[in-house]
């Protein structure tokens, strides 16, 4: 059986600054100036005709 | 570690493949073919739609379709509940990384011109496409984010057929990391007549559940209750939690991410390690390997706590 866990905990107590270390370029999002759509549909091959 | 549960890969086409309501919709269904094969692998082998069944219950005959949609019917049809990670709340691809390496599969949108010019070439041009990733490998640390050298990516149009263009690879296949992350980033968010790219930083995914939920206990980690604990980072504004290697000393060597207020913690573990400078508290939280973990005063909703 595991111990209880603490309540009350203050928060934040191994953290580091935003800023002092720069961001990967691939987990930073691009803004669009604009929400982003939540229905993005897929679209239709179209490669069959010429097969 | 053994090799992961792998569904047996579908293919969208041809058109012919899947007629409803009079409507040849073979090759608009790359997401609800991706989600088949979650299905799939979800329920290990238990449960085998195909993408036309998935459609089928979607009640959309009109062009492709969308995650939110596909994730929806599974849930109704067969059980099967993922995360969905869509618009500006699309996952970071180290997310979709770390789902990976905890046994999830991910359902990923993106656009088949990142594929054009290399082996896994499926379709004549760009168009907004549906993949599914059931695992990675090659598993390193690169900016302090755990990452996979290559993915194991099912994709529904790619049958090994001869079109006008060439012969489109074969699926499943290894494609490296940066190629999912490519294919993710050409996405055309508002649709395929319109030039604006969703970039780097986000996938519109969808996580399907882990199908063996097990830990790697390290440090004298014990299960948490609930197995995993969902939890999410919590901490002063301005700052990240630190995630480490180890719970047992406070070292900068030992930080192998940083992580953001609100990002996701599934916490597989808990131990006693070391009071951070100023804490009260020795608990830390540990991934499923125990390779991963931060402190208890960085995280909230610990056991389901609202």
């Amino acid at each position: 059986m595991t111990d209880p866990i603490p309540l009350i905990v203050e928060p934040g107590a191994d953290v580091t600054p935003e800023g002092a270390v720069p961001d990967d370029e691939d987990e930073t999002p691009v803004d669009h100036g604009e929400p982003l759509p939540d229905d993005v549909r897929d679209g239709t091959i179209d490669d069959e005709a010429d097969a | 570690m053994g090799i992961p549960a792998r569904p047996v890969a579908l293919h969208e086409g041809p058109a012919e493949s899947c007629i409803i309501n009079g409507k040849p919709l073979g090759w608009t269904n790359c997401t609800p073919t991706s989600f088949a094969m979650g299905v799939q692998k979800a329920t290990l082998g238990a449960k085998r739609p195909t993408g036309c069944s998935v459609r089928r219950v979607t009640g959309d005959t009109q062009g492709g379709t969308t995650i939110p949609q596909c994730a929806h019917a599974i849930d109704v049809e067969y059980g099967i509940k993922t995360d969905v990670h869509v618009g500006n709340a699309a996952a970071a691809p180290s997310a979709a990384a770390a789902a990976l390496h905890r046994g999830r599969s991910v359902a990923l949108q993106g656009n088949a011109s990142a594929l054009v010019n290399t082996e896994f070439r499926s379709t004549r041009g760009a168009v907004n496409h549906c993949v599914y990733v059931n695992e990675g490998r090659g598993w390193h640390t690169v900016g302090g984010l755990l990452v996979p050298s290559e993915a194991l990516v099912f994709d529904p149009a790619a049958d090994g057929r001869r079109a006008g263009w060439g012969t489109s690879d074969d699926s499943p296949g290894w494609w490296s990391w940066g190629l999912v992350k490519r294919f993710a980033a050409a996405l055309r968010p508002w649709g395929d007549d319109d030039h604006r790219l969703l970039g780097p930083g986000r996938m519109y995914s969808a996580f399907f559940p882990d199908t063996e939920p097990h830990v790697h206990l390290r440090h004298g980690g014990t299960r948490t209750t609930p197995f995993p604990d969902s939890t999410v980072v919590h901490v002063a504004a301005g700052h990240r939690a630190n995630v480490r290697s180890r719970p047992d000393r406070i070292r900068d060597e030992d930080i192998v991410a940083r992580l953001k207020n609100g990002a996701p913690f599934e916490a597989y573990q808990r131990t006693h390690g070391v009071k951070p400078p100023g804490s009260s508290s020795d608990v830390w939280f540990g991934d499923h390997n125990g390779t991963r973990w931060t402190h208890i005063s960085n995280l909230a909703r610990i056991g389901g706590a609202s």
